[in-house]
């Protein structure tokens, strides 16, 4: 199995992009909730029963064949900053890591899955894949669910369907959700009304890490409310129109801003970039910002192929806990801003500014036409 | 909630006033009957039972006599507080609750979605033995015996098949 230290030393498999359709929609990602029948649920479970709990499941996650070589690790043998390393992995969930004894988590190689014992249910399964690729994550999720059902005895109604600890998550028990990058949305002004528009739907909106969190860097992330009355196949189904719909729009405003105020954006961007290479300290709201104008510079040609890569491991190395991973030990906010600047400025040294080829090219144009751009003026 | 003489749903409550104290009993309509409690020969005051909001019933008794869960422990104050449940049998205890909670969360109140292997067996034999049941009874009680005979033998025929394959998966 793999150790902590090489489970954060290797970016997961959605962060590096493999897939280049990830410029707009980051990842899509499902989670299941699963309980076993008549045990009390973890967060109403005395501690000995979390155990006899993490006893049953544990081996049989564990044995998956998908979960090969990964990842398996009691929480209460981390840390609070490798607890925290992983939420901002996305691969525990906050209310895990606040949790003592008796949870773990279970992760792939390739950190595309996660399975949770003792989170707010006896067993959370996650699936995250880069782009849009919500079913995708949903089958593969499937076929471990699958799997599990037949050595796990769980916690199922004919009507209520999968009975979990909160009744937001009954039925299918499923979440499916997709991070969404819309800065073109926020910078035209435009985000308040597509947001509302997707809650007024019975679509969840909301920030980076989820429930009541705010939005950094304009991300967004797109989820189900309701799990019970429809099929998992008809939830993905309306998610995945809502979540295109927003998508066209969002290239559309920047194919819009490209048009009509290219001067704006370039500056913007190249401002961004300015910053970003030469400032020294920087707090998280901050850096987020301009990496999410540099992703969008990346994405509209400005910078070369791998840009966006750098920005979407930015935002992972620059959080809190990975800071402090980075840096060997606990800092204090004002060190880790210092800290942060450092980070960012290291992974864009050898990133050249965005303006010069397109001067190039609108010289180019004007040596091309035969009149003057300028008409002489008439006395 | 269930009866308390079957596993059916109970939409029919019978309070007995003993003293100053009182005494609640929740039946499903067939058990009800079995009982003389809805039968209109047997008791006058049924009519007025029957006509009773059964859902108003059901949250009444909840919160007079059932507000702890046998399994957990957990009770309906909890579950007003923090608006989870402590284990899955509470379903069952504050059904009523967890109705009225469900209704403004989700698209439906049924679930349509994937349901396990294993389990979609269990429940289909499940209804099953239950219509069998209850048409066995009706039999009985409408005194159709060469039917009700017929019945029986369908229904053993039944239990012996599902004790063989549980036997088998084991």
């Amino acid at each position: 199995m793999m150790r902590f230290s090489t489970l954060v030393k290797h970016p997961a498999d959605w962060m590096t992009g493999k897939s280049k359709d990830n410029a707009v929609v980051i990842t899509s990602r499902i989670r299941l909730a699963r309980n076993l029948r008549d045990l009390p649920f973890p967060g109403w479970a005395m501690k000995e029963e979390r155990k006899e709990i993490l006893k049953t499941i544990l081996p049989e996650i564990k044995g998956l064949n998908k979960m090969k070589n990964g990842f398996a690790q009691e929480l209460s043998e981390l840390d609070s900053l490798q607890k925290q390393v992983m939420v901002e992995r996305h691969l525990i969930s906050r209310e895990q890591a606040a949790r003592g004894d008796g949870c773990a988590a279970v992760v792939n190689r390739k950190q595309s899955l996660s399975l949770m014992v003792n989170e707010e249910d006896h067993l959370r399964m996650q699936s995250i894949f880069a782009g849009m690729h919500l079913r995708e994550a949903y089958d593969l999720l499937d076929s471990i669910d699958r799997q599990l059902e037949t050595k796990l005895s769980y916690a199922f109604d004919g009507k209520l369907g999968y009975i979990t600890a909160c009744p937001t998550n009954l039925g299918t028990g499923m979440r499916a959700s997709a991070m969404l990058h819309l800065p073109a949305l926020v910078l035209t002004d435009q985000i308040g009304q597509v947001l509302q528009a997707v809650s007024k739907i019975g679509l969840a909106v909301r920030g980076l890490f989820g429930e009541g969190t705010e939005s950094l860097g304009d991300l967004f992330q797109i989820s189900n409310q309701s799990t019970l009355g429809e099929s998992e196949e008809v939830i993905i189904d309306r998610l995945e129109r809502v979540i295109n719909q927003v998508a066209n729009h969002e290239r559309n405003a920047r194919l819009k801003m490209m048009e009509e105020e290219s001067d704006q954006l370039t500056d913007k961007i190249g401002r961004a970039y300015g910053l970003l290479k030469h400032a020294h300290l920087f707090d998280s709201k901050e850096a987020f910002t301009h990496i999410s104008l540099l992703r969008l510079g990346a994405d509209l040609g400005y910078f070369p192929e791998g840009t966006m890569q750098i920005c979407d491991e930015l935002m992972m190395e620059i959080q809190p806990a990975h800071l402090q991973l980075y840096a060997g030990k606990e800092l204090e906010p004002e060190k880790r801003d210092l800290i942060r600047a450092e980070i960012i400025r290291d992974q864009l040294q050898n990133l050249d500014p965005p303006a010069n080829s397109i001067i190039e090219n609108e010289v180019n144009n004007i040596d091309a036409g035969d009149e003057l751009p300028i008409e002489p003026p008439t006395d | 909630m269930k009866c308390q003489f079957c596993e059916q749903e109970a939409n029919v409550t019978y309070t007995k006033i003993v003293g100053d104290k009182s005494q609640k009993t929740h039946l499903c309509a067939e058990c009800a009957d079995e009982q003389g409690i809805t039968n209109l020969d047997n008791f006058s005051l049924s009519g007025i039972l029957m006509n009773d909001d059964q859902s108003s019933h059901a949250e009444e008794n909840v919160a007079a006599n059932l507000n702890e869960c046998k399994e957990c422990g957990f009770t309906l104050e909890n579950l007003r507080k923090i608006g989870r449940l402590g284990c899955s049998s509470c379903y069952d205890v504050f059904g009523s609750e967890v109705k009225s909670m469900i209704s403004n969360m989700h698209k439906g109140t049924v679930h349509t979605g994937k349901v396990p292997e294993g389990m979609l067996k269990v429940m289909e034999a499940k209804t099953k033995l239950k219509n069998l049941q209850g048409k066995l009874e009706k039999a009985i009680v409408n005194e159709e015996y060469e039917k009700a005979g017929k019945l029986k033998d369908e229904l053993a025929k039944f239990q012996d098949s599902l004790a063989v394959e549980v036997g088998g998966a084991k």
